[in-house]
């Protein structure tokens, strides 16, 4: 419940947000509604009831006399190397069109094996090159999609 | 019988080389993203989704398809042997199967999950054949209005069928609207939330989208909370359930056929409600309900028989009405309007093709389904003992790779991440994806009925309620949403599933 207090604020704003740019967009008349017509009362309803469970949860929350939310981590470590996998895929997706695939991808599987849940380097090194290969055969090659060649254009 | 001929039709499409290969390799890949923890079969859909783009409409359907019911028959195998569900439709089958695991009774709680998955998946597809046609036909009626009530109704339906707060659901469902109308404007050709991002001119990508909330999202939350799994050692052997087995089974699995079939069919229950219930179910009607999660057969035949069945159901909605119940569905509408398919009533009529070629692959399938999932069950408790650190990089690079091929831009693989992220935190906070994902599906149809009736009621909200059908679904969707305000029904609204949990 206490994480409810605050989540459901960030959908409140979230509300408002979507309401404020319907009207930037217009409503236009009830005969002929306007292109922010829906996403309005959209953001209408997403902003009441955020605002109905932040004021449940604050009722709730002061009934059982709780004031800090649960920690969204179990295990701060483990939350960290969440954050850096979502760090690394950022990274790959930015690099890919410069390095091309093989490469980046190379990269992206290394780190992910020796960082994340370390491996072997031999492991790591070997499982990224045969991973990387396969794939670029199987959906280069095989299903012709046109997989990133990055600046060196070669692969 | 009824639909004879057009099932006679419709084998004649599915029993070609190619498309029983298709068929093969969507239940092949079905099994195994049902087998692995953390890929979904929806996540497995949006992967193949741009493969599909290249072969032709039947074709990549029936392989589709076979991925949806291919992962029910397969989650069961990693409930049953690791106790963590291969996917959410098989988290209830944990429960007792895992226990007959420890028993020493592995193989037949394999053998009866497959057996019973296979006779809920036939008879639903029964069923699905006998339903659709009619209902179609009453579809045509349709308008404007209906149409916009419709979805209001099925989006409400949705919501109050969340397992958690109802008000979380709508929340979900509000955002998801507001995800759907982002693009250009098709009536003035303004641009909405788009904020010059060139990939948002079309709208929001399904796949980015589905990829990340279903697939990016539970690797992150694999990897916060560990990547360690255990297979339970044991040698599997007497696949084939004794005839008591098959005595205390019966029961189950005719009533998981009926609840997961008429489940299916309701927008957002799908497999994971409905197996679900049949456990509960099961435990009410049963003389030693206090035996359950101990390892009784019921618990394992019921939830897996169900949990095929509704596939069936699921089908119902979208090939009759164009309207999809589940995520999973509604990759598949959208694999029917990459290709231009007319969905909706006039599918049946105007492309049996598709119609009839899915509905008779689906017979095929479950038949293969069977022979994958018991002589070859070997094969995929070898795969389950695969360790997770070195599957999850692999499930990531599936997703971009995947993503990336649909546009060939990595703008939409950011896109997918942003929605992984957003999953994460969904599922930490209890915030449900489905009625997100679906109401973003839904919103650009909703948004253009509801455009279309006021624009032909000169403004007026009573053309809903002044058309019988219409006005039905209206008044369903209301009293929906009412009904959870009242106290004693909020108590008793998932008290058996709760039980069941």
């Amino acid at each position: 419940m206490g994480r409810d207090k605050w989540s459901s604020l960030v959908w409140c704003g979230m509300g408002l947000f979507i309401c404020v740019g319907s009207l930037r967009l217009s409503l236009g008349e009830l005969h002929n509604p306007g292109p922010g017509f829906l996403s309005f009362y959209a953001g209408l309803i997403l902003g009441g009831l955020a605002l109905v469970i932040h004021f449940q949860s604050r009722k709730a929350s002061s009934a059982h006399k709780k004031t800090e939310p649960d920690p969204i981590w179990k295990n701060r470590q483990k939350g960290w190397k969440m954050v850096m996998t979502v760090g690394a895929l950022l990274t790959y997706a930015v690099i890919m069109n410069y390095l091309g695939f093989l490469i980046s991808t190379f990269i992206f599987l290394a780190f992910l094996l020796r960082v994340i849940e370390p491996q072997r380097w031999s492991v790591t090194l070997l499982g990224s090159l045969a991973a990387s290969a396969a794939f670029y055969f199987i959906f280069e090659m095989g299903l012709k999609s046109q997989l990133p060649r990055g600046l060196i254009q070669i692969f | 019988m009824f639909g004879f001929g057009e099932l006679i039709y419709g084998l004649s499409i599915t029993l070609t080389f190619s498309n029983l290969l298709y068929c093969l390799a969507g239940c092949v890949i079905g099994t195994l993203v049902g087998v692995l923890p953390g890929l979904g079969p929806v996540a497995a859909m949006s992967l193949l989704f741009p493969i599909t783009l290249h072969i032709p409409p039947v074709s990549a359907l029936i392989m589709m398809a076979g991925i949806y019911y291919g992962a029910m028959y397969g989650g069961s195998t990693t409930s049953i042997l690791v106790n963590i569900p291969g996917e959410a439709a098989s988290v209830i089958t944990c429960l007792d199967g895992y226990r007959m695991a420890r028993q020493g009774r592995a193989g037949v709680a394999l053998g009866m999950s497959a057996l019973g998955s296979f006779i809920g998946g036939t008879l639903s597809v029964v069923a699905l054949q006998m339903v659709a046609p009619p209902l179609a036909k009453i579809a045509l009626a349709f308008g404007f209005p209906e149409y916009f009530a419709l979805i209001c109704c099925g989006l409400v339906v949705l919501t109050f069928m969340a397992r958690g707060s109802m008000a979380k659901a709508l929340m979900m469902a509000a955002f998801g609207v507001f995800l759907g109308t982002v693009g250009t404007d098709l009536f003035t050709g303004v641009q909405k939330f788009t904020f010059g991002i060139k990939i948002l001119y079309d709208g929001v990508g399904i796949v980015p989208v589905v990829m990340g909330l279903f697939g990016i999202s539970e690797v992150l939350l694999n990897i916060e909370e560990g990547l360690t799994q255990e297979v339970f050692q044991t040698k599997i052997k007497n696949l084939l359930p004794s005839l008591k087995d098959w005595a205390d089974s019966v029961g189950p699995i005719i009533r998981g056929t009926v609840i997961g079939f008429f489940l299916g069919i309701l927008p957002g229950a799908g497999p994971v409600i409905s197996s679900f219930t049949s456990y509960a179910v099961e435990k009410k009607v049963s003389k030693h309900p206090e035996k359950f999660g101990t390892g009784m057969i019921q618990g394992v035949a019921g939830p897996e028989t169900a949990n095929n069945a509704a596939i069936g159901g699921a089908f119902v909605p979208l090939l009759t009405l164009g309207i999809p119940p589940t995520p999973g569905m509604a990759l598949l509408l959208g694999c029917l309007l990459s290709y231009g398919v007319q969905v909706g009533p006039l599918l049946i009529k105007n492309t049996p093709d598709i119609f009839w070629g899915v509905v008779s692959s689906m017979y095929i399938g479950n038949i293969m389904l069977v022979v994958l999932n018991l002589p070859l069950i070997g094969l995929w408790v070898k795969i389950l003992k695969v360790p997770y650190v070195i599957l999850f990089p692999l499930i990531l690079l599936f997703c971009v790779v995947g993503v990336y091929s649909i546009n060939n831009t990595t703008d939409e693989v950011i896109l997918m991440v942003v929605f992984g992220i957003i999953g994460y935190l969904m599922k930490k906070y209890a915030y449900e994806a489905a009625p997100m994902v679906m109401a973003m599906i839904l919103s650009p149809l909703m948004e253009n009925n509801l455009r279309q009736s006021l624009a032909l009621s000169h403004g007026s909200f009573l053309i809903f309620f002044t058309r019988p059908l219409s006005a039905i679904l209206m008044i369903t969707a209301m009293a929906l949403l009412i009904l959870p305000t009242l106290p004693w029904l909020r108590a008793k609204k998932w008290k058996g599933l709760d039980e069941a949990e």
